[in-house]
C-alpha cells in the first residue's frame, strides 16, 4: 500500500554517529529555531500547570453559589465557571492531566508500536503480513470512532484513558518502524550479528530499535500532540476523565453551555491552552526531525 | 493494472472482514455483554438469560459472528432495540445527511487548499508563506469543536449573521434548502481541511521543483508559467490523490464532533448517542460502514495513484 510514511528513510540509522548522548539531546531540544520555540513553550506550559498552582491558590473543591459564571475580575483573572471555581486555577490543574495522559499514552504507544513494527519488519514473510494486516484493520476504523468504542467498553478513568489512547496511537509508530526495519535488516551489522548466532529478539532490541530511534523520537513527539487533541475530543464527548478530575477538553465542554450567556472566558482560554501546547509539541517534533535528519511524517 | 486492482481488492475484502471481526469481538467485551447493554443495568439474570436465548447471544461468539456475517451479506445490519428500528433504516436516514455535511467542505477545501499550497511553494520563505504556514499550524492544532465554538460565538451569538444550529430535519436535502444554517458547520470542516491540504501541496510542489526534469525544462528555456503548468502542478498533484483517500477517516471523525456541536442529526450524532446508551447494533453497524468507506477510499486512491503514476504498478 502507498503511504507517504513508508518512504525509504535516508540513512536514518546513522543518527548521532560520533556525537555524545548529551550533544544529541541538545541538538534535538535546542538545535534550531523550531526546537527552541517548541522547547521553551513546553517548559512554560509545564511550569504553568505544575508550579502555577503552588503560587496561585484557588478553591477548586467547594462549589460557590455566589461566584457562578462571573466574568474576569481582579480576584479571578479569567473569571469563574459554573461551579464558581476560578477558571485560571482550573486551567492549571486541567493542564496537568492533559499533559500526563498525553505523554504517558504517547510513550506507551511508541514503545509498543516500535517493538511491534520492528518484529514485523525483521521477521518478514508470513508474520509480517499477519502483523501488518492487523494494523491495517485497526487503521481502517476512524480514530475517534475506535476511541468511542473503547471508551464505551472500558469505563473511563485516567489509567484507562492512557491505555485507550495508546491502543489507538501505536499503529503509526508500528508502520513507521516496520518500514525502517525493512532497510535496516539488510545492513551489514545486522547480518554480522545474525551470523554470530544472535537471537531474533536480541537483534531487534540491540540493533534494529536503537538504529530506528531517531524516527521513534520524532514520532513520539507528534504522538503527544495528537494524544492531547484526541483527549480533548473525547472529553468534549463526555468520555474523558470523570469528575472531579478536570482537563482542558472537559472544561471546553462544560464552558460551551455558557457561551449563549456570553461566557467567552469559559471557552477561549481552555482552547487556546490546547492549541499552544499542541503547536509546541509539533514544533519540537519538526525541530527534532531536522536535527536527526529522519524523514518521517505523521 | 488488472492484477494490481485484483490484488488490492482482495486485500480490502480481508481488511473489511477483519474490521467486522474486531468490532464484533470488542463489543462483546462490554461489561455484562450486549444483553446487559441492551436491557440496561437493572435487568435480572432470568431476563438476560431469556433475551440471550431469544437472540442467540448465548451461542459461542464465533458462531454468532458467522450468523451476523450471513445477515450482513444479505444487507441486514441488525436491529437497534434502543431506537426500535433496524440499523439499516437508521443508515438510510442519517448517512446521506452526514454526506451532505462532509461533501461540500471536502470539495471546497481542495479547491482552496491545493492552489494555496502551490502559491506558497512559489513564495517559499517569504513573509506571506510564513504567515499562511503559521495560520495552518494553528488550525491544524485546533480541536475541531473549539473552532466551531469560536465561529458560533462570533457569527451567531455576537453578530447574529447565522443560526448557531444546523438544520434539524429528517431529510438530507435540508442541508441545501436551509443552506444558511449549514454555513458554520461547513466552514469549520473546510478551514481544518484547508490547513492539511495546503500544507501537503506546498511540500509536494517543493519536492517536484527539486527534480531534474524541472532543471531540464528550465535549461531548455521554458517559461516559469509553463514549467509550473506542465511539470510542477501535474507531478505535485499525484500525492494529493492519496491524501484525499486517506482523509476519509478524519472527515468521519470530524463529522461526529461537528454533528454533536451543531446538533445535526446525521450518522455521527446517531453513533454518539448509541455510544452513550451502549446501543451496540448501531455501534457495530457504524464501525463497519465507516471502515468500509475508509477502505474504499484507500482503494480508490491507490488505484487512481497507480493510474496517474505508472511506476507504482510494477512495484
Amino acid at each position: 500500500m502507498l503511504r507517504p510514511t513508508q518512504e525509504k528513510i535516508a540513512e536514518g540509522g546513522d543518527v548521532g554517529v560520533g556525537l555524545r548522548r548529551g550533544e544529541i539531546v541538545r541538538a534535538m531540544l535546542w538545535g534550531g529555531r523550531l526546537s527552541k520555540i517548541g522547547t521553551t513553550t513546553i517548559v512554560v506550559v509545564v511550569l504553568f500547570c505544575f508550579v502555577g498552582p503552588l503560587f496561585y491558590h484557588t478553591n477548586l473543591v467547594n462549589p460557590d453559589q455566589l461566584l457562578i459564571v462571573k466574568p474576569p475580575s481582579r480576584q479571578h483573572l479569567l473569571g469563574t465557571d459554573g461551579n464558581g471555581f476560578d477558571e485560571l486555577g482550573e486551567l492549571m490543574v486541567g493542564g496537568q492531566s492533559a499533559l500526563e495522559i498525553g505523554l504517558a499514552s504517547a510513550f506507551l504507544a511508541s514503545i509498543f508500536g516500535a517493538l511491534y513494527g520492528a518484529a514485523a519488519g525483521y521477521l518478514g514473510g508470513f508474520w509480517d503480513g499477519l502483523l501488518m494486516r492487523i494494523v491495517d484493520t485497526m487503521l481502517a476504523i476512524p480514530g475517534l470512532l475506535l476511541l468511542l468504542l473503547l471508551a464505551v467498553i472500558f469505563s473511563t478513568s485516567t489509567p484507562v484513558l492512557i491505555f485507550i489512547l495508546a491502543l489507538f496511537a501505536w499503529l503509526g509508530p508500528a508502520r513507521l518502524v516496520r518500514g525502517e526495519t525493512l532497510t535496516l535488516r539488510t545492513r551489514e551489522y545486522v547480518q554480522a550479528a545474525k551470523l554470530m548466532g544472535a537471537t531474533s529478539i536480541r537483534i531487534v532490541l540491540r540493533h534494529i530499535v536503537p538504529n530506528a530511534l531517531g524516527t521513534i523520537v520524532v514520532n513520539t513527539t507528534f504522538q503527544v500532540a495528537d494524544a492531547i487533541l484526541l483527549l480533548a475530543s473525547l472529553s468534549f464527548l463526555g468520555l474523558g476523565p470523570p469528575p472531579p478530575a478536570t482537563n482542558w477538553g472537559g472544561m471546553l465542554s462544560d464552558g460551551s453551555e455558557y457561551l449563549v450567556q456570553g461566557g467567552w472566558w469559559l471557552v477561549y482560554p481552555a482552547g487556546a491552552a490546547i492549541v499552544i501546547t499542541v503547536v509546541a509539541f509539533n514544533f519540537l517534533g519538526e525541530g527534532i526531525e531536522e536535527a536527526v535528519g529522519a524523514r518521517t511524517r505523521k | 493494472m488488472t492484477a494490481y486492482i485484483a490484488r488490492r481488492l482482495a486485500q480490502s475484502v480481508v481488511i473489511l472482514l477483519g474490521v467486522t471481526l474486531l468490532t464484533f469481538v470488542l463489543l462483546h467485551l462490554i461489561p455484562g455483554g450486549p444483553a446487559h447493554g441492551i436491557l440496561g443495568p437493572r435487568a435480572t439474570a432470568p431476563q438476560i438469560a431469556a433475551f440471550e436465548q431469544a437472540t442467540g447471544l448465548n451461542q459461542p461468539v464465533l458462531q454468532q459472528f458467522v450468523v451476523y456475517l450471513d445477515h450482513l451479506l444479505h444487507g441486514n445490519f441488525g436491529y437497534s432495540y434502543k431506537l426500535n428500528q433496524t440499523v439499516g433504516s437508521v443508515f438510510a436516514q442519517d448517512l446521506p445527511k452526514s454526506l451532505a455535511l462532509v461533501g461540500p467542505p471536502t470539495v471546497l477545501s481542495l479547491a482552496i487548499g491545493v492552489p494555496l499550497g502551490l502559491w506558497q511553494s512559489q513564495r517559499r520563505d517569504k513573509l506571506d508563506d510564513h504567515l499562511i504556514t503559521g495560520v495552518g499550524y494553528v488550525l491544524y492544532a485546533m480541536p475541531d469543536f473549539w473552532l466551531a465554538f469560536i465561529l458560533i460565538d462570533v457569527f451567531a451569538l455576537r453578530l447574529f449573521w447565522l443560526p448557531p444550529n444546523a438544520p434539524d430535519s429528517t431529510t438530507w436535502t435540508a442541508a441545501f434548502t436551509d443552506a444558511e444554517a449549514m454555513i458554520l458547520p461547513w466552514a469549520t470542516l473546510t478551514l481544518v481541511s484547508i490547513a492539511v491540504f495546503s500544507r501537503y501541496m506546498r511540500s509536494s510542489a517543493l519536492d517536484a521543483m527539486a527534480q531534474d526534469y524541472i532543471r531540464t525544462a528550465r535549461a531548455k528555456g521554458a517559461q516559469r508559467g509553463r514549467i509550473l503548468r506542465k511539470h510542477v502542478i501535474r507531478n505535485a498533484s499525484i500525492p494529493i490523490i492519496t491524501l484525499v483517500g486517506l482523509s476519509i477517516p478524519g472527515l468521519l471523525s470530524g463529522a461526529i464532533l461537528e454533528e454533536v456541536v451543531f446538533n445535526y442529526p446525521g450518522i455521527g450524532l446517531a453513533t454518539y448517542n448509541a455510544a452513550l446508551v451502549k446501543d451496540y447494533p448501531i455501534l457495530l453497524g457504524t464501525t463497519i460502514v465507516f471502515g468500509a468507506l475508509t477502505i474504499f477510499g484507500n482503494l480508490v486512491a491507490d488505484i487512481a495513484y497507480a493510474y496517474a503514476d505508472p511506476r507504482v504498478r510494477v512495484a
